[in-house]
């Protein structure tokens, strides 16, 4: 078996028994990316050199006896938006193309840290927003493999890495996760360090990263955050609040019959689903998001627009332009309705393990042009409250559903135990995906 | 909320960007300004009591 087939829990449990090295993973995920990115470009920077440096280094440590962590050895993406001591770190735009940070990225340093190898860079849209990347999705390479997190979810599909990491300020973990197959994880606010993580929103920004299983998504959050507890653990099928309204309302034909499909088979394996009614306040998502997300972004760059407003591409250009002329009142109220909103949503999971919906409104979009809508992911983002998307089916195109969890603040590993039942439940596989060219 | 007052909201955004940076900028991103605009009049017309106090430090469950 190739070592780039196998998963992070697996490789990890085969380096502690002595049966794998880091060396011979670190070769095969290289092998790999040589053979795909062609045609999936996922990668803005892969230091080949720098990474077997790093394996090997690895594997010398693990033989010795020293194993730092479940990461050790195990080869990481990192979206070109984390802060990279040394390495190339362009933002997806024009602006950062030859900026080369001098510090890493507190996710980076805990990564470092924890014994994992800094794999490569994975392309953005520009600052995380909108103006797709070059990525190509692997279940269908005429398909967007969603944004901004793009190269992170594609690398992680076809099996180029075992675990990437991307940001998410509206839907940018899980909307490319779903659309490539894949887990994808988004913390509750604050819960891993955005330090070192070029700015898009700052009361929005999330960390997040994509797996092939929910067990590696888990190891990994338990590595970066050793302190959390697991919290009660009951041993049943879970209670699920099930959303409709809005998500129904807005989910386009395939997703919401496919959604359907998914929670009958969690029902039928012992889930109790309930119907869930959103909140009045909740119709206030889309405003609400946008005007926060406008004007931050727009002081984000301030200093930087004024300067060189022209080096932005169009989209980005447009959305700072527009959060200019937002009044500060105007803001201010927005992050007053959030508030509202956040208490309206905590009191919804009252009495539930989690809230589940689509992860996404379609199926990932034919085209590079436009990476999918951010609709089903932006109030999660809004909320700060975690979420993690688990595939859950293909649609008639044969393209991945996901299904999305939304749990409890600070609970997220609660919310990694359903999630894990879930994925049991749901049995999509999880190997790599040899990228599909129609 | 009237159709009218989301209207003359955007019209008068429309025209605060025309000063500041001329027509063909406001042309080109007319379709974010009106966003932005239209998302910023009905955040103004969602009734509020005084004491509801903004995020400012994000802590999802103290909300």
């Amino acid at each position: 078996m190739e070592a780039y087939t196998l998963s992070l829990a697996e490789a990890a449990r085969l380096m502690r028994n002595g049966m794998l090295t880091p060396t011979r993973l670190a070769e095969s995920l290289l092998d790999r990316i040589d053979e795909l990115e062609p045609v999936v470009e996922a990668w803005v920077t892969v230091d080949r050199e720098k990474v077997m440096e790093e394996a090997e280094e690895a594997t010398k440590e693990i033989t010795d006896g020293v194993f730092r962590s479940p990461l050790h050895g195990i080869p990481v993406g990192v979206k070109d938006i984390y802060y990279t001591e040394g390495t190339l770190t362009t933002m997806g735009s024009p602006l950062f193309a030859g900026f080369v940070p001098d510090r890493d990225a507190d996710i980076v340093k805990a990564l470092k840290r924890a014994g994992a190898i800094i794999l490569g860079k994975t392309e953005t849209t520009e600052f995380a927003l909108h103006d797709p990347a070059p990525t190509r999705n692997p279940w269908n390479t005429g398909h967007t493999p969603g944004g901004s997190s793009s190269g992170s979810a594609a690398a992680v599909s076809c099996g180029m890495a075992p675990l990437a990491f991307g940001s998410q300020t509206g839907g940018s973990v899980v909307r490319p996760a779903s659309y490539c197959g894949t887990v994808g994880y988004k913390c509750t606010y604050d819960l891993l360090s955005r330090g070192g993580v070029y700015p898009l929103s700052w009361s929005l920004d999330h960390i997040g990263f994509m797996t092939r299983t929910v067990e590696d998504a888990l190891i990994t959050l338990r590595t970066l955050r050793p302190d959390l507890s697991d919290g009660p653990q009951t041993g049943k099928p879970p209670r699920l609040g099930l959303l409709s309204g809005y998500f129904k309302e807005n989910a386009s034909e395939e997703v919401w019959p496919g959604f359907e499909r998914a929670v009958g088979k969690l029902w039928g394996e012992g889930a109790q689903v309930v119907d869930v009614k959103l909140p009045e306040s909740f119709r206030m998502v889309p405003s609400v998001h946008r005007v926060i997300m406008a004007v931050e972004t727009a002081a984000a760059h301030e200093d930087m627009f004024r300067e060189r407003a022209d080096e932005y591409r169009e989209y980005l250009r447009g959305f700072i332009s527009s959060g200019l002329l937002v009044p500060a009142t105007a803001y201010l109220r927005a992050q007053r309705i959030r508030g509202q909103i956040i208490s309206d949503v905590v009191k919804l999971l009252e009495g539930y393990d989690c809230l589940i919906c689509p992860s996404t409104v379609d199926t990932a979009p034919r085209g590079l042009q436009w990476t999918g809508s951010p609709a089903f992911n932006s109030p999660w983002s809004l909320t700060g409250l975690p979420t993690v998307t688990v595939p859950s089916g293909l649609s008639g195109e044969g393209l991945p559903l996901g299904l999305q969890l939304v749990g409890r603040p600070y609970d997220d590993i609660g919310l990694f135990r359903v999630a894990a039942w879930c994925e049991k439940t749901l049995e999509f596989p999880t190997g790599p995906k040899d990228p599909h060219t129609p | 909320m009237s159709g009218d007052g989301e209207k003359e909201y955007i019209r008068m955004v429309a025209e605060t960007a025309r000063t500041m940076w001329g027509e063909e900028t406001v042309k080109q991103f007319m379709d974010h300004i009106e966003r932005t605009a239209k998302a910023v009049y009905e955040v103004g017309s969602y009734p509020l009591e005084a004491s509801a106090e903004p995020v400012t430090k994000m802590r999802p469950e103290a909300a």
